[in-house]
């Protein structure tokens, strides 16, 4: 009798096991960051062991997928997603989403999930991260990776001009003391074209994307007001900026004035066959470089310097700007503690390292620093240094529409119209827009 | 009929007008703020250079390809035996039967503007330094991509046409000693008027709306070069997220639409073309 108990117990377990399905919405758009979604599945192998362990009879699932394509197309999916409430447990995107996305009710703030959570993991996450989650004080997001936009320059080419290897190796340093300045670099990458080293001085992203306000902070060009929550457009400052990308592609012609819009395949084509001095890329296009460009990991190193990007001659200063993805969980999901529990899982620092590795991210917790891949990645460890030098965008709900209003000014500024119209053009465009959520300041 | 006509045509027509008085954006909110959206279009300094780009993009097009070189095609088609009418207008046909994207993109490699594109792969060959195709003409790349496929419609149309006219027609005009030219402008031209008003009716509407091939070539730009009206609104509602401002761009094409529909309908004198035809057909 006792036996056919226990049958029945386990038949009953096989029978009647539950299997949740956690749908996972996420993002590269970079192929080797897939570990975004592959690690959430390795969260629930993880847990299944343990139910199994304690003799649970509910099994969890993850499906969704990776989506490679682009981040606008990405957004829209995610966006009629929300509104019209299709099933997703987890998404991930970048942290400057949080701001429009908790604005509108569209995802959950996890303060308390976090301190449930915190003696067992998120103590360990790196602080600054904390800050790039935050909305209006409250937690709407876990860090998922972050990452560092280097200055990446072509050593050999410097060394065709005649750099000695302290010159070479000592740059770095110099970008990041602001004794090499953008103007310095101007000189250099028009000489190297000169000498027909190089086809191009400097590439930028062919795209809208935030990789540009890195020129904002290099000629100290204020953007944010944290006070008040409102974008700052002050024209003065702004006027540096656009007669610096005005310059690029009209004066000193170290850029093509066919940037913007070029394919990407061929932008990394051409920097990695050392066709252009330098390029204002991240960490990881590293990865990127070595999977899909086929170059090797000492040929990347024997041709790049990294560094900060430069500040200009008498403003700004040097800097770099991180991007984090970050985990969040829509409002409307019917199983916020266990998709929760899964992105816990998947921030373990063996798996969050795999990433990293993979994908040419950094770690986002202290733990990782401490494991063997870490002191091996030339990149991770590069990536690294310029953190101090580091800055976040702001999380607020009209980034986007601001972003892609100073971007049309720069496609003006390219495309050879002066600076001057550029800012006056881009002003008016703002206050349209944007109307009493951003400040122009005259003078 | 009617439940579909209300489904797929009356309630959207509606939905974009109400939504085009609300400041909607991505939280989807109904915020009513009358006729600011349209007072925002009237101030918009984008605006002329839009119309403008709208208006070239459009009749160039229109012009060139998606009635002039239909008509050209049918007319010459349709004047040389059967079989290798019937492989040319077959061959027109293939960009029609590529995927949108794929299509897209295969321009987009034509007109890379590094050695990695087609055409510059080509110039580099013999000696000539790449170009930047996108930048020089882009307004000329995207007609062109667009005309390729545009065409098609037409000459199937004009085609068909053409053939429905009784050959005993032609044959008193050759037995007169008329030419070929004489025959085209005479006799076939005026018997497809009515396709002629059809095809540039549908197709400048259908220009006006359409802007896929833009949006994967040069995606309006360089600087808003190739924005046009409906990229714009595409834009401004799916990008920006200002679902309202778009819907109110939305109707202002609708109503630029209408008057170009108008316009054609005097321009061709379709009173005069309702009325019972000349020809007799069977």
């Amino acid at each position: 009798m006792k036996k056919l108990a226990v049958l029945l117990l386990i038949f009953g377990v096989i029978i009647f096991a539950k299997d949740i399905t956690i749908t996972a919405w996420t993002v590269g758009p970079d192929n080797p960051s897939f570990y975004r979604f592959d690690n959430l599945k390795t969260a629930a192998d993880r847990l299944n062991k343990m139910l199994e362990a304690a003799g649970a009879d509910v099994r969890v699932k993850v499906d969704g997928f990776f989506d490679t394509t682009d981040w606008s197309e990405f957004k829209q999916k995610l966006l009629f997603g929300f509104q019209s409430k299709k099933k997703f447990d987890i998404l991930c995107s970048g942290h400057d989403d949080i701001g429009a996305w908790a604005e509108a009710g569209y995802i959950m703030p996890l303060d308390d999930l976090v301190k449930k959570y915190w003696k067992e993991t998120y103590y360990d996450i790196i602080p600054s991260l904390w800050e790039s989650v935050k909305y209006k004080g409250k937690i709407y997001g876990i860090p998922q990776d972050t990452e560092a936009r280097p200055f990446y320059i072509n050593k050999q080419v410097l060394k065709k001009l005649g750099w000695s290897d302290a010159e070479i190796n000592a740059l770095p340093e110099k970008i990041a003391k602001g004794e090499f300045t953008l103007e310095d670099f101007v000189k250099v990458a028009r000489e190297a074209m000169d000498k027909g080293l190089v086809k191009w001085g400097l590439f930028h992203r062919p795209k809208k994307g935030i990789d540009y306000f890195q020129v904002f902070t290099s000629f100290g060009a204020d953007f944010y007001d944290e006070k008040q929550a409102k974008f700052v457009f002050n024209k003065e400052q702004m006027m540096r900026v656009y007669d610096f990308f005005y310059k690029l592609t009209n004066v000193w012609k170290i850029t093509p004035n066919s940037m913007i819009g070029t394919p990407w395949s061929s932008i990394h084509k051409e920097v990695t066959s050392g066709n252009v001095l330098a390029w204002m890329g991240g960490t990881w296009n590293w990865a990127e470089w070595k999977r899909d460009y086929g170059k090797t990991e000492k040929e990347l190193e024997d041709m790049f310097l990294i560094a900060p990007f430069p500040k200009s001659k008498n403003y700004g200063r040097p800097n770099t700007l991180s991007h984090p993805v970050v985990y969040m969980i829509p409002a409307h999901t019917k199983y916020p503690e266990l998709a929760f529990l899964l992105i816990t899982l998947a921030t373990a620092p063996d798996l969050n390292m795999r990433h990293a590795v993979e994908s040419g991210h950094l770690p986002i917790r202290w733990q990782e620093t401490v494991l063997p891949e870490y002191h091996k990645d030339f990149i991770m460890q590069q990536g690294t240094k310029l953190l101090p030098y580091s800055g976040f965008i702001p999380n607020d709900s009209k980034f986007d529409l601001f972003n892609t209003i100073i971007f049309e000014g720069i496609q003006w500024a390219e495309g050879g119209q002066d600076a001057k119209t550029v800012v006056n053009l881009v002003a008016m465009r703002l206050k349209s827009q944007l109307k009493d959520k951003v400040i122009i300041v005259e003078k | 009929m009617l439940i579909m006509v209300a489904i797929f045509f009356f309630i959207p027509v509606v939905l974009t007008i109400v939504l085009s008085f609300t400041d909607m954006d991505y939280q989807f909110q109904w915020h009513f703020v009358g006729f600011s959206n349209f007072k925002d279009i009237a101030t918009d300094f984008i605006i002329p250079k839009v119309t403008a780009n709208t208006l070239i993009y459009t009749f160039t097009t229109l012009g060139f390809f998606n009635v002039g070189s239909a008509l050209l095609i049918s007319l010459l088609t349709t004047s040389i035996p059967d079989k290798w009418g019937g492989f040319f207008r077959t061959l027109w046909m293939l960009p029609r039967l590529t995927p949108s994207v794929v299509y897209g993109l295969l321009w987009l490699w034509i007109f890379d503007p590094t050695e990695h594109g087609l055409l510059n792969f080509m110039r580099m060959s013999m000696g000539l330094p790449p170009q930047n195709w996108l930048y020089r003409a882009p307004m000329f790349i995207v007609v062109v991509a667009n005309g390729f496929i545009g065409a098609s419609m037409g000459m199937l149309i004009f085609t068909a046409a053409i053939k429905a006219i009784p050959i005993d027609y032609y044959r008193a005009a050759l037995l007169d000693g008329a030419s070929w030219w004489m025959i085209t402008r005479k006799i076939t031209l005026p018997l497809i008027k009515w396709q002629v008003l059809f095809v540039t009716a549908y197709q400048t509407l259908s220009l006006l709306t359409s802007f896929e091939y833009i949006l994967i070539i040069t995606d309006g730009g360089p600087v808003f070069r190739t924005e046009v009206w409906s990229l714009y609104t595409y834009h401004m509602a799916f990008s920006n997220y200002r679902f309202g401002y778009g819907a109110a761009l939305s109707v202002v094409l609708v109503i630029m639409g209408i008057i170009f529909a108008i316009a054609y309908l005097k321009l061709f004198k379709f009173e005069s073309l309702m009325q019972k035809p000349k020809v007799e057909v069977d």
